[in-house]
């Protein structure tokens, strides 16, 4: 019973031929490319976002180079104005920045040590004195910038979701 | 009736000779495995492009960050150098790239006390950043593991900077 039942799918898929073997194809195609579409989508997004993120902490850098006398006549309002243009530069309030003017002292140096994100200022020292690390102190400019990513194709989880960050320590005197 | 007569020697030459040209035409008239042929050879082609929109692509965006961290530290370099006149200046460049997060682990940093390229006859701060990059899809291309991505800047020192109260140095390039 079970082989004539078999000999009839057969003699049925025989009669078929060729045809729909292009759509079965491509059925199975589908769901590939549709995951390589997105995670190439995902990783361009990335990619653009970090940029971005540069670019905006490379504008506060600049400003904080260019306006280097105000980390000791008025630290708050260099302070202000970096925050602003890192927040600002690619659109409305698109950023979230932090900046710290020199550990909001103008008057003494600092020998800050660690790294990206996570310096640490230590005691106030003399300006021009060597540093127990390398280098001179002096007085820096601390900026961090951060912006929540939202994958255009979240569901497939092929890049990283969540807060990409920048930072950039400047040293003004 | 005798035995069938054998080709002659000149008759086996010839036929050698001429079986390489016969099986050229044989292949020629097959388009069995086309789509392999092909695939294998557009391969390579594709692998190289590739290579090129995503490493090198991520090579230009480490350079943008190599840049910046260069401007930072040739920046702070001059400044220091104003204030010492010492080679104690090239070690604060050098610190001003590790706290940057390039330190002497990931990357190369060269400093050095250089004419100015506006060539005024001032002196002025290079600094060049070296990273490398370790390159994947790039192979089919060259034989280099490594791609290193460079930045330079310059920052312009300012004579008798201690009896000025504005600008302390210029980032040239």
């Amino acid at each position: 019973m079970f082989g004539a039942a078999a000999r009839a799918v057969a003699r049925s898929i025989s009669a078929w031929g060729n045809s729909g073997a292009a759509a079965v194809e491509f059925a199975l195609f589908v769901p590939f490319f549709m995951l390589v579409i997105a995670g190439t989508f995902n990783l361009w997004y990335l990619t653009y976002t970090g940029s971005k993120l540069t670019a905006a902490v490379s504008a506060g850098s600049l400003y904080a180079l260019n306006n280097a006398t105000l980390s000791s006549t008025s630290p708050s309002a260099l302070q202000s104005n970096i925050e602003t243009i890192v927040a600002d530069t690619n659109g409305p309030s698109w950023a979230v920045s932090t900046v710290n003017v020199n550990n909001g002292d103008g008057t003494h140096c600092y020998c800050p040590t660690g790294g990206p994100g996570s310096w640490n200022w230590g005691a106030a020292v003399a300006c021009g004195d060597p540093c127990a690390s390398g280098g001179v102190a002096g007085q820096f400019v601390t900026i961090m910038a951060s912006r929540t990513l939202s994958p255009l194709f979240p569901n497939f989880g092929l890049t990283y979701s969540g807060t990409i960050s920048r930072s950039a320590l400047v040293e003004t005197k | 009736m005798g035995s069938p007569r054998l080709p002659s020697r000149k008759a086996w030459r010839l036929a050698i000779l001429l079986k390489p040209a016969g099986m050229f035409r044989k292949l020629l008239g097959d388009d069995r495995g086309a789509i392999s042929v092909a695939s294998a050879l557009s391969l390579a082609a594709v692998i190289g492009i590739a290579a090129l929109s995503v490493e090198f692509g991520h090579a230009l965006l480490q350079r943008s960050d190599n840049q910046r961290v260069a401007d930072l530290a040739a920046y702070g370099g001059a400044l220091v150098y104003n204030n010492s006149r010492s080679n104690a200046a090239k070690g604060a460049a050098g610190n001003i790239a590790a706290l940057n997060g390039l330190t002497s682990g990931n990357a190369t940093v060269v400093a050095d006390i250089v004419a100015s390229p506006r060539g005024n006859g001032k002196l002025a701060m290079r600094v060049t950043v070296t990273t490398s990059l370790p390159m994947y899809l790039a192979r089919v291309l060259t034989s280099s593991t490594l791609l290193p991505v460079a930045a330079t800047a310059y920052a312009e020192i300012e004579p008798n900077i201690a009896s000025q109260s504005t600008s302390t140095a210029l980032l040239v390039q």
